[in-house]
């Protein structure tokens, strides 16, 4: 996986799930991407384990604000998950209609593909916001002990993505 | 035909005719000698009545200041109160600021005379100061640092509840996941969640611990996420606290700077504490907005609405009346007393389609600035002004301004507004008018005699002499200085006395209508620039004179031009029986003139009636008609009293095509009607005025100067012949300030003047026979038609005489 020395290809991939601030660590990702003209990767992580649950018979979901059990089934969990992949790719147009921004986006269920694992290896730096998705983070971690490879910030609490947009200012991810 | 020598004997002489002014004794030549009078010209009842009525302090002894238009009374009322009042102490300001407890009821403040813009400007920069100080306080990193504290316990606090949760359930192989929007349990294969296929090939006995044990999990969470939101109220609480602690230490030495300058004054200490309260509690509002922000309304942008809407009006002061640049008590003349601008009001801006008020849009009225003073209005606008009366009675007798708008104090609307606390009242009011109106109100209006005890009764004329004159020439100086007129020449000034004395109407009183006057001065000023002269003459008033009235005197020019032409039948010459030159005043607009007017008489037998066609045809007064009716009391109790009346007589004004009123003909109806009785001609060069008593003395009437330069215009038009004349009441010698025309012409002998006291002296003059001749031909003709009438009635004993029946 070695890169070509005269190619300096500045990456910035980002790994969200559906629960946790991911969206707002996508956010400050994308709008510091297109200020130092890096390329954005986005990858969305269907959480296996939450629709493991949502299909198990007595399965129950505590709501957070009103602390109480609702019933959950695979299909909704489904149409959940598909609406905040969706709601994750429109705020990086957002951010691709003001400024210009080389993006893409993919979705992915559970585990992280060759493909992705490949591109993440390129990445200058790696924003971890998985907050289920235990083997896709931990496909992350191993990818990133190798002392070479890239940079890996964990943005799962809402402390932790303030902690990040301060490292992406940080970081020296000049423009080019 | 030669005057008999009653007539002789009443004749007066032409000094009698005007009473001339002498200033000689006084030794000015211009008026730039004569100095200001001492006090206020003859108006001692009034002024006497005004000093009493601001002196008494107690309630309802408000002013009434009565009398015709153009008298001084404006100028009298506002000289006393004015130097009264700069004796009197400055009241106090009066301020609006926000109520904290209730926001729609305005506090009032009250400061000392001349302070209150200070105050207004000290907590202006008060709320600078706090804009500029609690922002700096909140960007310390003191600050900063315990806030973040506060918030890491909370996150902790939250997490470490649900981290225990989480411990307990791995220890019974259970996960805790994050769903999208909470958690849920879910028992544990390997290193992930057990899926549906996999759960359902466990043995049912598992399946049923599983499931129970994940119930009781959840009852654990459900307990934990409970507690969050109090967790989070803790957390605002003490963060609410915290941003109190800072402000207050940013808020107090702001305020105890300003709390060292008021704090003398309790109510301002009171206010000024709210206030720390209130910028304690909503210390928000003075961190700065976002720049560029722009508010929007259902996403629509609307423009922003600064100052009016900021949170931080409500620190503002509405100064209402402050007294910084004046001297003593005010005197207010309010010019237009509609009920807002005697109450104040309180006004609206429209926001957004709504009409929003607040403390600051309380406007003073002139109750509010006379507030400690004194307040003249003029009554007749204030009745004509709708509900002010109603509510100036309704402050004065609840001794407060309640700055309301008739709508809310009338209930005719409820739309939010305001409800001012009402401002303590101590106010005289001196009401200006008429003294019709001060009379209808007394009669009418129970709280009027209540609030104004007080009247101040205006003369219109003085009585004349030395003393009056000389008073008098010092006031038309100091008019004419005011004024920046010509100096008066001493003639002239003596002419302009002369005049206010045929003003009056009386020889013996001079009229007090400065306004009048003031016209009449402006004029002469005029015709003296006219005539280049660095004084007004004598001649330069006589000019004014002659010029106002020829600019009014069109119909009377036209009437005698057609009398001249005999279009109107009246003699000035011959003799005729039952005829008589009646004399006539009428007013057009400020103009009044004398015209001579044909009375005839013709009687014949019948039922004891003297028929007024006047009266018949309803064209004539009701004081006519009694004038009418004492001839018949005359008649009857001075002739053939043991008789019947049997006489039928009518009495006519000849051509005249409108009312008649007043009694001032009878004796010219008199003399008609004794001459068709005696039929005894009269002399046409000759005529009446004077009104009559059954007894048949003359008595005096209104308007004689006119009169006698009525008839003079006409014989002087045709041509004086000596003979021609005038009978006046002698009750009204006193009266008389003619025209100099007529003054030369009687001095010449070419017209006379007859003082007549009674019935019989005039008779005497007008038919040239002795008054006994007369009354017995009269007193003849009566007994006859008596005679007549009874052999008349004997012959038709069943028909009455009466030519109609009785009404």
């Amino acid at each position: 996986m070695a890169r070509p020395a005269t190619e300096v290809k500045r990456r910035i991939v980002v790994l969200l799930d559906a629960s946790g601030p991911g969206i707002e660590a996508l956010e400050a990702a994308a709008a510091r991407a297109a200020e130092v003209e890096a390329e954005l990767v986005a990858v969305f992580v269907e959480d296996v384990d939450l629709l493991h649950v949502a299909g198990l018979p007595f399965a129950r979901e505590i709501g957070v604000a009103s602390a109480t059990r609702r019933a959950m089934d695979a299909g909704a969990m489904e149409r959940s998950l598909r609406a905040l992949a969706g709601e994750a790719r429109r705020s990086i147009e957002a951010v691709a209609r003001r400024v210009p921004l080389q993006w893409s986006f993919s979705v992915a269920r559970g585990a992280l593909s060759e493909e992705l694992l490949a591109a993440a290896a390129e990445a200058d730096l790696i924003v971890e916001a998985l907050c289920g998705s235990e083997r896709a983070a931990l496909q992350l971690a191993a990818l990133c002990r190798e002392p070479e490879r890239a940079r890996l910030v964990r943005a799962r609490t809402r402390r932790e993505v303030q902690a990040l947009r301060r490292e992406l200012q940080k970081r020296e991810l000049q423009r080019r | 035909m030669s005057d008999t020598p009653t007539a002789a004997a009443l004749k007066l002489a032409p000094a009698q005719l005007r009473r001339r002014c002498d200033l000689r004794a006084a030794g000015f030549a211009t008026t730039d000698e004569l100095q200001e009078p001492d006090g206020i010209l003859a108006q001692a009842r009034a002024v006497d009545a005004i000093r009493f009525g601001i002196g008494m302090r107690s309630d309802g002894y408000n002013l009434f200041a009565m009398g015709p238009d153009g008298h001084g009374r404006h100028t009298t009322v506002r000289n006393i109160l004015t130097e009264r009042a700069a004796r009197e102490p400055l009241p106090s300001d009066w301020c609006y600021v926000f109520n904290f407890e209730t926001p729609h009821k305005p506090t009032r403040l009250d400061l000392p005379a001349g302070r209150a813009q200070q105050f207004r400007q000290d907590m202006q920069r008060l709320v600078e100061d706090l804009q500029a100080g609690i922002p700096a306080a909140f960007e310390t990193d003191e600050y900063r640092a315990r806030r973040q504290e506060i918030e890491t316990e909370f996150n902790e606090r939250q997490e470490k509840g649900i981290g225990a949760v989480g411990e307990k359930a791995r220890g019974e192989h259970i996960a805790l996941l994050r769903t999208p929007s909470g958690f849920a349990f879910a028992p544990v294969h390997k290193d992930g969640v057990m899926e549906p296929d996999q759960f359902r090939t466990l043995p049912a006995e598992e399946q049923k611990r599983i499931e129970n044990a994940i119930a009781a999990l959840q009852a654990d969470l459900e307990k934990v996420i409970e507690e969050v939101p109090k967790w989070r109220r803790e957390a605002q609480r003490r963060l609410r606290e915290l941003n109190r602690q800072v402000t207050r230490s940013a808020v107090a030495s702001l305020i105890e700077d300003l709390r060292n300058d008021w704090g003398a004054l309790p109510q301002v200490r009171q206010y000024l504490a709210r206030v720390q309260e209130d910028v304690l509690d909503h210390a928000e509002h003075f961190r700065q907005p976002k720049e560029g922000e722009q508010p929007t309304l259902f996403g629509i942008p609307v423009p922003r609405t600064e100052p009016s809407e900021s949170p931080l009006r409500r620190y503002q002061v509405n100064v209402l009346v402050e007294h910084s640049k004046s001297q003593g008590a005010p005197v207010v003349y309010e010019d237009n007393p509609n009920y807002g601008n005697l109450i104040g009001r309180v006004e609206h801006v429209a926001q957004m389609g709504t009409l929003l008020t607040d403390f600051t849009l309380i406007k003073a009225g002139a109750l509010h600035r006379a507030n400690g003073g004194y307040l003249v209005l003029d009554a007749l606008k204030l009745l004509m002004q709708p509900f002010s009366w109603e509510m100036l009675k309704r402050a004065l007798r609840s001794r407060e301004i309640r700055a309301e708008s008739p709508a809310q104090a009338y209930s005719l609307i409820s739309t939010v507004s305001l409800e001012p606390e009402p401002i303590p009242l101590d106010v005289k009011v001196v009401l200006v008018g008429e003294r019709l109106i001060y009379y209808l109100m007394h009669a009418y209006d129970p709280e009027f005699r209540e609030l104004f005890k007080v009247a101040s009764d205006f003369e219109e004329d003085t009585e004349r002499g030395g003393g009056t004159e000389l008073a008098h020439a010092r006031v038309i100086a100091t008019l004419a200085r005011r004024e920046k007129f010509r100096p008066l020449e001493r003639a002239a000034v003596e002419r302009v006395i002369e005049h206010a004395a045929r003003e009056a109407g009386d020889a013996e009183r001079l009229s007090l209508h400065l306004r009048g006057l003031v016209d009449l001065l402006r004029e002469t000023d005029y015709w003296a620039q006219d005539a280049g002269h660095a004084a007004v003459t004598a001649a330069d008033v006589a000019r004014a004179l002659e010029a106002r009235e020829h600019r009014l005197d069109r119909v009377r020019d036209r009437m005698l031009q057609e009398m001249l032409r005999g279009t109107l039948l009246v003699s000035s010459a011959g003799e005729r029986v039952g005829q008589v030159n009646g004399l006539a005043v009428l007013q057009l607009g400020g103009f009044a003139f004398g015209m001579p007017n044909r009375i005839t008489a013709r009687v014949r037998l019948g039922g004891g009636k003297v028929v007024d066609i006047e009266r018949e045809t309803e064209m004539g007064g009701p004081i006519h008609s009694k004038g009418v009716l004492i001839l018949s009391g005359f008649l009857s109790g001075r002739y053939a009293v043991r008789q019947p009346l049997s006489l039928s007589a009518s009495l006519v004004f000849e051509q005249s095509y409108s009312g008649v009123e007043g009694d001032s003909a009878s004796s010219a109806e008199l003399y008609a009607l004794l001459s068709a009785l005696a039929e005894a001609p009269l002399r046409q060069s000759l005529a009446v005025t004077g009104s009559v008593n059954q007894h048949g003395d003359v008595q005096a009437i209104g308007g004689v100067n006119e009169k006698i330069e009525g008839f003079f215009d006409l014989c002087h038009a045709r041509g004086l012949d000596g003979h021609q004349g005038v009978l006046i009441p002698a009750s009204n010698v006193k009266h008389l300030m003619l025209h100099d025309r007529v003054i030369d012409a009687v001095t010449a002998g070419k017209f006379h003047l007859y003082a007549v006291e009674t019935v019989d002296q005039g008779i005497e003059i007008l038919t040239g026979q002795p008054a006994e001749r007369i009354n017995r031909r009269v007193e003849e003709r009566l007994l006859d038609f008596a005679q007549r009438a009874r052999s008349a009635g004997a012959a038709e004993r069943k028909k009455p005489w009466r030519a109609r029946p009785q009404k």
